[in-house]
This record gives C-alpha cells, structure tokens and sequence, in this order.
C-alpha cells in the first residue's frame, strides 16, 4: 500500500499563479475594447506583436536557462508582460517598436534578474521607458480617434502602417495624424503641456476639440474602461485597494492642491485622473505584485509615491504623462519601505 | 470606559487578523453518533504521547495488565502518566512505528488484550476534595491536552498566577474533525462536569466555552447543560479560531505576548475533550484510555465519530470503519491544514489523534509544483499571527537567520493558511519549519561552542599553571641537588652516595634496637589483648592486666627470636657463601652501604637476643610471678598459658644458642656491645608509650616497622648474593 506523505497543509486554495495573470489580462478587455474603439484596430496589432514577442523570448532564455519552458510559459507572466506593453504603444507604431521594448523588457528586465518574481522593476514600464527615450518620435506619435481623424484608415492600411510605415496609398503615420482641420494632434495631456509652455492657460488648452469632453475626447472613456476592469479585479481579489486607491489618492490631492492654488497653469484634478494611463497605471502597473511593496501599510506608501511622482512629472517634468517613470523610481524604493512597513505581528506589541 | 471584562460580559467579540475558509468537509460525520470500537487484539502504546519526557515503563513482558493501571509512570515535571487501555498480557516493550510526522519508531509497550475487560476504577472524589488531591487525580490519571497538542494537563492547571479567563476550547476549526462535536452532542453534562472541576481548580473570574457557529446542535447541548457560571459563545466559522492564541483574541481581545504563555496573562486555555476528560477521572474515577476519534475520508465506507481505546494501530481502527485501499492514498492523522500524513499505518492512536483521514489523490491533491514566489500578498491577507510569510518565505531560502528572528518566525503557529491560499503553490510551513530547526539547532551549536570554548580556556590554563608548577617544583630540587653536592669535600657523585650511606648508617645506630622492639612488643600486645579480650569477663580486667603483661612479654620475645634466628642465618650463611671469615670484607661485590646496613642488622639482632636472654634469665627464678598468673591463666585457658611458656622457653633456648653463635663474632662490633649494654636500660615499651600521645607513638611505630622492613629486605637480597 502506498502512503503518499507531504508536509501539511495537505489542503489547498484554488488560486495559482497561472489563474492569476490570466484574470489581470482579462481584465484589460474592456480597456482594450475603448481603445480600439477610440484609435483603431491597430491597438489589437500591437498587442499580438508584443505578445508573441515576450513569449518567444521568454522561451528563450528558458531553454538558455534550461528551464522547462513550458510550464514556465503557462505562468501567463510573459503574456501580461506582453499585453502591458502593448497597451502602451502608439496604435500605429512600426513593429520593431513593440518587439525592441518586449525583448529587453522580458530579457533584461526579468529574466536577467532570475525571472518571475525576481525583477526589482517592473518589466512593461522598463521596456517602455527605454522605447520613450530611445524612439521619442515613434512613441508620442498616438494616433488620433478615429472620429477626430482627416483619413479613414482601413485595416490593411494599419498593418501596412505597421509593418512597412506608410499605407497603402502611401502615406505615414504623420499624414495619418492629421485632423479633419489639418492639425497633427497629440494626446490631450501632450496638447495640454505644450499649451502650458507656450504661454496659453489651462482654459484656452482645455478649449480644443481633444478636450470636447470632460477630460480629453477617448481618453476618458478609455479610463473609465480600466478603471471598470481595475475594479473587476478588486472584485475577484486578484489585487487589492491599497495601491490604486493611494495612487489615485495621491494625484487627486496634488492634483486638487495645484488647481486650486494655480487653476490657470494645473491641469484640473477631473484631467489628472481621467486622460493619459492614469487608471490603467493605478490597477494594471502599480499594482504589479512582484515589484511594488509587501506590506498593506508599505502598499499604501508605495502607492502615495506613485500618484506625487506621477503630478510632479506631468507638471514639472519634460514629459506629459509619468506613469511608467513613476513607477519605476517607486519600485526603487520598496526594498526600504518593505523595511519600514512590517506590520506588528501577534504579541508584539509594544505596551 | 468599558473595561474588556464589560464587553466579554456583553458578548462582544473580537477579530484575529487575516483566516480562511477552506471547505469544511464535516458534512460526513457532523451527525454521526459516537461509536464505540471492539477491543482489537493488539494494543500499542507509546511512552510518549504528551508534550515534555517520555513516561517509564513500570510494567515487564509477561505481567498481566488490567484495563486501567498504570503501566508508565511520569517523569519529571512537565509528564504523563501512561494507562493501560485494556485488560490483557504485555507482550513487548520495544521500539514501534510512532504517532508522528517523523515516523521514527518509539518506545511503545504491546499489550495482547484479553477477551475480558476488568477496568480498575479509582475511587470517585467530588468537587468538596482538596485542589491538590484533584490535582494528584488529574496527574495519575494521565490526562493531557485532547486537542492535539497534548501538553500535560495537570501542569496547566497549576499556574502560579491568579486566571482571569478559563476559556474551553470547542471552535474545532479544522475541515473534517468532529470528533469535540459529537461529544459535546452527546455527553454535554459531562463536559459540565469536567469544566467545574478546572473552575474550582483555577477560580477563574471569567469561564467561556468557545464553539464555532457551524455547530448550533453542540452550542444547544453545552448552553442546556452549562451553569451560570459559564459563558457558551459561538464565534464566527474561520480557520484558525481553534489556535489557542486567536481564541484569546477573539473572546478577550488579548494577545498573547510573543515568547510567554497565556497564564501570562492571566488565561488558560483547555480542550474540551480535556475537561471530559479530566472531569471523568476526577469525578468518576476513570484515567485516560480511550478518546473520541474522527474517521473520515473518501476511502473509509463507514465515517463517523468512534470512541477508540487508545494504542489501537489505525490500520486496525481503519478497518473497522471499512478502509478501502487504493494505490495511491493519504492518511491523515489530525486535520488537513496541521496534521501530518502518516509513513507507516501501524501506528497507533495516541491521545492526540482527534483525527484520522484516509483521503485518495483526489480528495486531498498532493500540491503541484512550487512556482516562484510572485510577491502577491495573499499569504499575509491570511497570516493570523500577522507576519509577512512570503518575506520570511524568501529569508528562509536565503538561511537568514537574522532577519528570520527579526520578522518574528518564531511567532508563526503553522497553521498553514498561508500556504493554503498561495497561488505558487510554496509549501510555506516547511521551509518555517526547517528554517526554526535550523535556527534552534544553530543555537545549541553556539551554546556548545561557547561552553567547549570555556572548557578549553580553562584546560589551557591548568596545562599552564601545572607547567609553572613542575617547573618550580624542578628548580628548587636541582637547587637542592646543588646545595648538596657543594657540601660534600668532592663533587663525585660517589662521594655523595658514600657521604649518604655514612647519614643513614650513623641514623640506623641512633634509632636503637629498642624501638624496634617496641613495635614488635607492641604488635604483640595487642596480640595478646584480643586473646586475653576472648576468653576473659570483664569483671576480670585487673588480672586481666596481669596476665596481659605476661603474654605480651612472651610473644614479645618470640618475635624478636624469630627477627634474630633470621639474623643469625644470614650471620651463618654469610661466611659459607665466602671464604672469608669476616662477613663485611667478604662481599666485595656488595656496596659499602649494603654491607653496613647487613653489619648493623645483625649486631641489633645480638643485641636484643642479649637483652632477651637478661632478661629471661630474670624471669625465671621469680616463680611468684608465674604463679601468680598460672593460677588465672589456669581459670581461663591452660592451654594458652602452657602454649605461652613452651614459646619462652623456645624463645629462649634460640635465643641462647643465638646469643652463642654470635657472641664469637661479636667483638670485632662495638656497637653490638653498646647495644647490648644499652638495651637492658631502656625503658620498657609500655612507659615509653605512656609518656607520648597516641599519634606520635603510632608513627613511631610505622617508621619502625618500615625501618625493620627494610632491614629485613635488605638482608635476604644479601642473602641471596
């Protein structure tokens, strides 16, 4: 008779790392659905590049690693890492864009560091960090909404953008950009920026078509979409309230601080948390647990950093939006507050 | 304010951090009655079933046992007793496969239970008795901590501080177990019992009976019984409730501070099958031998709450409750989230076993692969002592010790919530388990190493301190050594040898012959005492003395023949084995000291035969003397007088022929003259004695009998050359 004997518990929960990143990537779809919505297909295109990129390398380096590769695969980590890149991508963005951000992304930063769970950054925002500032043309080239947009792009248009950068008629991605009035346009915190530094207030800026709505035409939509899947996953337990609540916490006080003191050159705290990654970063980046912080009371903190840094970029720094830079100068800090936030646990409490 | 004893009273209740809900799995023996289990044929009991020292056997092979004695008494303080479950023969007391996740084999003591059972019952004592008498009860009885820990229970309710809160622990939390559920069902007013036995023992200010919500027949059956006395409090279904620690929290809102016990602050907490238990044996008289065991799992036909004697091996147990065996199974002793599977299933229930679960593959997966950890949290949502496990999940890998401790490892109670939700499917209480083993094992090397550190400083030391010593001891020697060589006209080392033998030849001359023969006279006066002692009364003691006096002269003369015949032989001998005439010359070979010390052995020997035969000779024409003690001697023992006169007389006569022989190589010695002269002035033996304290004349005696020792050595080597 054989007695199987392993180590207690002999009982265990249903959640795997695998069900995990899969619900996260679920979760992106009603982002996914807006953004399609609002700047075409081509957002899917980026997403399969980036995907099937970041899986490929990460097997890779796990036969390199003589890892088995695929149950190291089914992990779904390499596919979120894809899909998260891929989201951050220009829509029309040539191909090597993505696959030059997924490879280092999943190389350098993750494989080089032991692979998951071992990464002190988060892999998506380092790659993409490198794509800004090494291709900054390619990636602040986001297209237009499709409504807004001078030329109706077809599909085959968008793949030939992609792949060859220029349609099918022959033009490129700037042509594309154009608006019906003519004007290349950019992405309402971008326009938002430039008018700020061409002397113009938050008023005259917020008067353009982008910002027809209330936070920048698309964007808000594509905001409430994340923040609809962000909270989905709140929902299932996948993630908890601690980071997004400190993130967007944290903008919206600086962001109301700054408007209220200055409301001609702060954008309005409704812009700060609806236009840009905001919600996509605050659900779906900071709240990757591997690299943000352990501890509920650390979480919170980590959170805080993120929604100040994120402000203080938009506003003082050289880019319009900050997610990724935030991010990654938080992740820097987690080893310490990891340090500083261990909770007080049984019986030791100090009386 | 409202103080905590308010809200206790109110029914406030308290959260622990973090718990789960895992799936219960009670559905199959929730309702089921308690079933007693035939007596199987063998009953295996261990020594150590409890938390502290293994008891002592006090049974051998063969005696016959009957169904609660005493078969292994406690030792040390913190012990039980061990009873014998069942009437029957002890067939081995050997090493058996243990009750425990190790599986290493126990002392277990085999008993071939017989087909009657005669329980031996104590005599039942009441609630009025003396603490310490119920105390004593509890302690013989063997009773221990039911709900798995198995800590002795007498120790625990014996605190040496007042207890605010009895807390009877009935949450049962763990997924299966229904063992407290049906006997809290079934024999409440028991349980009662048992409770106000611990009440009267502790005086507890508060007694709270804690049942988790998802047993409302067994909260009916304990709030019917209860007195108002006791508080019955259903707390809310989440694993771990039951740890005894988050049971505190829960009804008190107290934490237990790390490193103490909750008597530290003023609660004890105790199983409710204990308080059964104890409550049985105080106020019925019955020890500990059977337990209330929970079967269940997919592969047994028959689940249910059975009532086992304990040391039934769960094989035995297992089939009466219809195992099926597959290929591939689980036996679970205890719950699915702490308890262990079993290596070896002919392991007998212990009295810790609440539990036993034979699960296939199916019902209880063995965990998939461990993954990386993903640093998601959800073991620290869960943790209920509130540590960070996946922190101390990575410290561990790295053998951190440092940060171990400082992330409270210790603290952990293992109860496996974390390691239940991961979804890397990290077995998290192994590696706390193994790092704590390490950290422990670490430290006692260090406490070695340290004491082996002291132990070695101090030997070095010594080594040390004897060198200087020896060394000291050395110098002063050779300083000595010097001195004496420098005394001497040349520094030869023979000149030094002959200036020795010169010291010790004019010594032996000083120390007469006398004292020798006072050793001799005073052996035998002794001699003639004890003889004198046997065959007289003590009226008698005054001729007594007399008498002693008499004998005392005669042995003293015949030793001292004795000491002169083997004188004269050498004296004889001597010249034969030379030609010389002259015993000193005639051994060149011999040193010069030998010769001397032969030369003076000899002239003492004349000397003391003259002064023997002087003395005789006075002797023997003062017949009053004889008469006087013929006629006691006569009352007592003729035989020893005639036999004391024939040794005079040979004394005598050997002396005479001694006094001959010698007196014609007498002349060349003048000392033997001196000697001669000498000895007949000497004081007798007796006067001496008197004048010197008991010590000294016994050391005058020894060195007496060492010189003459060495006197005689001396003379047989010379013999012998």
């Amino acid at each position: 008779m054989y007695l199987s004997v392993a180590p207690s518990p002999h009982h265990k929960g249903t959640g795997d790392t695998s069900t995990v990143m899969r619900n996260v990537a679920l979760a992106t779809m009603p982002g996914i659905a807006a953004l399609v919505y609002f700047f075409g297909a081509g957002v899917l295109v980026q997403i399969i590049i980036c995907i099937t990129t970041a899986m490929l390398t990460e097997a890779a380096v796990l036969h390199l690693r003589k890892k088995d590769i695929s149950t190291t695969l089914k992990d779904n980590s390499a596919l979120l890492t894809g899909l998260l890149l891929g989201l951050s991508i220009p829509p029309l963005a040539p191909w090597w864009i993505g696959v030059i951000g997924v490879v280092f992304a999943v190389l350098i930063a993750k494989q080089l560091y032991g692979g998951l769970g071992f990464n002190l950054f988060n892999p998506a925002m380092v790659g993409y960090v490198l794509l800004l500032i090494s291709f900054p043309v390619a990636m602040t080239n986001w297209s237009v909404p499709t409504e807004l947009s001078h030329h109706q792009v077809t599909f085959s248009d968008i793949i030939s953008v992609i792949f060859t950068e220029t349609t099918t008629t022959g033009m490129t991605v700037n042509d594309i950009r154009h608006t019906i009035d003519g004007v290349t346009m950019a992405t309402p915190l971008d326009t938002l920026k430039t008018d700020l530094t061409l002397g113009l207030t938050v008023g005259e800026s917020t008067a353009k078509d982008m910002f027809s709505s209330w936070a920048g035409f698309g964007w808000e939509w594509v905001n409430i979409a994340f923040l609809v899947g962000g909270i989905y996953l709140l929902k299932i337990g996948v993630i908890r309230w601690h980071i997004p609540v400190a993130v967007i916490g944290s903008l919206l006080f600086c962001s109301l601080l700054g408007y209220l003191l200055d409301p001609d050159s702060h954008g309005t705290p409704i812009i700060h948390l609806f236009s840009g990654a905001t919600m996509f970063g605050a659900f779906f980046i900071a709240t990757d647990p591997v690299t943000a912080a352990t501890s509920n009371r650390g979480k919170l903190l980590f959170g805080v950093i993120i929604g100040a840094l994120l402000y203080i970029i938009r506003n003082y720094g050289g880019f319009p939006d900050a997610i990724a830079f935030a991010v990654l100068l938080a992740n820097m800090t987690v080893p310490v507050i990891d340090y500083y936030s261990k909770p007080t646990s049984y019986g030791n409490k100090a009386d | 304010m409202k103080t905590i004893l308010n809200l206790v009273d109110e029914g406030h209740l308290w959260d622990f951090h973090g718990g789960i809900h895992p799936p219960s799995r009670k559905e199959r023996t929730k309702d089921s009655a308690i079933v007693p289990i035939p007596m199987p044929q063998h009953l295996y009991i261990p020594v150590a079933q409890h938390v502290g020292q293994p008891a002592l056997p006090i049974v051998q092979v063969g005696v016959n046992t009957r169904q609660g004695q005493l078969i292994a008494r406690k030792e040390g303080f913190i012990s039980a007793n061990v009873i014998a479950p069942a009437s029957g023969t002890v067939c081995e007391i050997a090493d058996y496969a243990a009750c425990h996740p190790s599986g290493i084999p126990t002392q277990t003591i085999t008993i071939a239970t017989s087909t009657e059972q005669n329980f031996e019952s104590l005599e039942p004592l009441s609630l009025d008795d003396d603490n310490q008498k119920i105390l004593e009860r509890i302690n013989t009885s063997g009773i221990t901590g039911l709900g798995g820990a198995s800590f002795p229970t007498a120790v625990k309710l014996a605190p040496n501080k007042p207890i605010e809160y009895l807390i009877i622990n009935a949450a049962e939390c763990e997924p299966y177990i229904t063992a407290d559920d049906a006997l809290m069902r079934e024999r409440a007013a028991d349980i009662i019992n048992g409770i106000k036995v611990m009440q009267k023992l502790l005086n507890p200010t508060r007694t709270i009976i804690a049942i988790e919500d998802n047993k409302p027949q067994a909260i009916a059956q304990i709030e019917q019984a209860a007195d108002d006395s006791m508080i019955v409090r259903a707390i809310p279904t989440l694993y771990p409730a039951g740890g005894e620690k988050q049971l505190i929290e829960v009804l008190t809102s107290l934490q237990v501070p790390s490193g103490k016990i909750p008597a530290d602050i003023g609660i004890v907490v105790q199983n409710i099958a204990t308080s059964y238990a104890a409550g049985n044996a105080v106020l019925k008289g019955q020890p500990l031998i059977s337990r209330i065991v929970t079967v269940s799992g997919d592969l047994v036909e028959r689940p249910g709450n059975y009532e086992v004697p304990l040391g039934m091996s769960i094989k035995d147990l297992l089939e009466q409750c219809g195992f099926k065996a597959s290929q591939r199974q689980k036996i679970i002793v205890g719950g699915p989230m702490m308890g262990f599977a079993l290596n070896d299933i002919n392991a007998p229930v212990v009295k810790a076993t609440n539990c036993v679960i034979a699960a296939s593959e199916q019902e209880l997966p063995n965990p998939p692969p461990e993954q990386n950890c993903i640093r998601c949290g959800d073991c620290e949502q869960v943790c209920p002592a509130q540590l960070l496990p996946q922190q101390l999940q990575w410290f561990a890998k790295d053998q951190d010790h440092d940060k171990l401790k400082q992330h409270d490892l210790f603290d952990c109670i293992e109860c496996g919530a974390c390691a239940y939700v991961c979804p890397s499917s990290i077995p998290l209480v192994q590696y706390y388990r193994v790092a704590k083993a390490e950290i422990r094992s670490e430290e006692r090397e260090k406490q070695q190493a340290q004491r082996a550190k002291e132990r070695f400083e101090q030997r070095i030391a010594r080594l040390e301190r004897e060198k200087t010593e020896r060394e000291e001891r050395n110098r002063l020697a050779a300083e000595k050594r010097k001195a004496a060589m420098k005394g001497t006209s040349n520094g030869d080392a023979i000149a030094a040898a002959l200036a020795r033998v010169k010291a010790k030849k004019s010594q032996a001359q000083e120390e007469s012959a006398a004292p020798n023969d006072r050793v001799a006279a005073a052996i035998a006066r002794a001699k003639a005492k004890k003889a004198a002692k046997q065959t007289t009364t003590p009226e008698q003691s005054s001729e007594d003395e007399n008498q002693l006096e008499q004998k005392s002269r005669v042995a003293d003369a015949i030793a001292r023949a004795k000491a002169k015949k083997l004188a004269a032989q050498q004296a004889d001998q001597a010249p034969q084995s030379d030609e010389n005439q002259q015993v000193a010359p005639a051994e060149p070979q011999l040193s010069p000291e030998e010769a001397k010390k032969a030369r003076i052995a000899a002239t003492v020997a004349k000397a003391k035969a003259k002064k023997l035969a002087a003395k005789q000779v006075e002797q023997a024409p003062q017949p009053d003397e004889n008469q006087q003690v013929a006629p006691t001697e006569s009352q007592q023992s003729t035989d020893e007088a005639n036999k004391a006169r024939i040794a005079a007389t040979v004394a005598k006569a050997k002396a005479k022929k001694l006094a001959a022989q010698q007196a014609e190589q007498a002349p060349p010695h003048a000392p033997a003259k001196l000697e001669a002269e000498q000895a007949p002035r000497t004081p007798p033996p007796a006067a001496v004695e008197s004048e010197l304290s008991p010590d000294e004349i016994k050391k005058a005696r020894i060195a007496q009998a060492v010189a003459k020792a060495k006197a005689n050595a001396l003379a047989k080597k010379n013999l012998k050359k």
